[in-house]
């Protein structure tokens, strides 16, 4: 089964190339949202809930780390990946509930492979 | 700056990966990927910088350099795709801790980057070894990287890398990864020299060695 993901980032050619990559490799991208409350919004009202969630830090709004706990909250299942160039917020996102952390600049691979682990333990 | 070195590092991968590449095509996407790494490392180093000035040297957490370094030469080799990098570790090392958590690994991966980037040719290899050794009366791991082809920069000394903030010191750009090297190492409590080696007069690579404070496993 096809893996669908949400993408929430506030560039929006930081979204395009997440949508590049992510299509390219067989993953269905089923939303994109450019702050943490736009991605709340776009969470709530989703009738399938995304697979994944891969999910910016620094945004208007609301930052990655209170969406990610909010996310969490509705769903505790939810598995959000949280990438940022921000290595020293990797321990605040894991406590508000993301399952894995990804250093920006990231390697296409790194990407993937984090994807494919967050996939795997879905099914 | 990092979010568009992120986008032109990745297409520059989905160029690499493109079924109908040429190979000269790739090897300028190669070249390219070093470019943009470099530039994001600089960004990086200051704020490593300054994670290391906040850092509290009495309750620094211990980090095994050996598996660092494993880790920095796989990052190395992502950096330089168009270079093949071997790092020969030292055969008969048993776990070395030191102070300095994620900082002193950014610092190893920082040295590795910095030798290869002066070093021109397309197989690298460069050797490490690891001695104990005193530094102001303290206990320290002196790990040492060394490239028989690096060159470090004309008019080099150590003296240029003396970390003194009243001094104006213009530093050009092959020289921040020494630069940074040295600063950090200082905030950990350590020190860091850079050697270029002569053999019979001639000049024969270079070497980085930095001094870390050595403390028992976790």
């Amino acid at each position: 089964m096809t893996t669908s993901v949400l993408i929430v980032d506030d560039e929006l050619f930081i979204v395009e190339l997440y949508r590049d990559i992510l299509q390219l490799r067989g993953y269905k991208v089923v939303g994109t949202a450019f702050d943490g409350q736009e991605a709340l919004k776009k969470y709530s009202q989703s009738s399938e809930k995304p697979d994944v969630v891969l999910m910016d830090h620094r945004m208007p709004i609301m930052n990655g780390v209170e969406a990610t706990k909010q996310i969490i909250r509705m769903n505790p299942k939810a598995k959000v990946i949280f990438v940022s160039a921000d290595v020293f917020i990797e321990k605040e996102a894991r406590e508000a509930g993301a399952v894995d952390f990804l250093p920006k600049p990231f390697r296409m691979d790194d990407l993937i492979e984090k994807m494919e682990r967050v996939s795997a333990a879905k099914a | 700056m990092l979010n568009s070195n992120q986008a032109v590092l990745s297409y520059l991968e989905l160029i690499m990966a493109a079924p109908d590449v040429t190979p000269k095509t790739k090897k300028y996407a190669e070249k390219a990927v070093a470019h943009v790494r470099s530039s994001t490392m600089l960004v990086e180093n200051i704020r490593r910088l300054l994670a290391a000035r906040s850092l509290d040297l009495q309750s620094v957490k211990p980090v095994n350099i050996l598996d660092a370094i494993a880790r920095s030469e796989r990052e190395v080799r992502a950096f330089f795709p168009a270079k093949k990098i071997t790092v020969k570790m030292p055969s008969d090392a048993a776990d070395i801790y030191v102070a300095g958590e994620s900082v002193a690994e950014y610092l190893v991966l920082n040295m590795l980057v910095t030798l290869v980037k002066l070093d021109l040719e397309e197989e690298i290899e460069i050797k490490v070894a690891i001695e104990e050794s005193k530094v102001a009366g303290n206990q320290t791991w002196a790990i040492r990287m060394e490239d028989p082809n690096s060159q470090l920069p004309p008019g080099f000394n150590t003296q240029s890398i003396q970390s003194d903030d009243k001094k104006d010191v213009s530093v050009s750009v092959k020289m921040t990864g020494l630069l940074f090297s040295k600063m950090i190492a200082d905030d950990l409590g350590g020190k860091f020299e850079a050697q270029e080696l002569v053999r019979q007069g001639e000049r024969r690579g270079a070497a980085l060695v930095v001094n870390l404070r050595k403390v028992m496993p976790p």
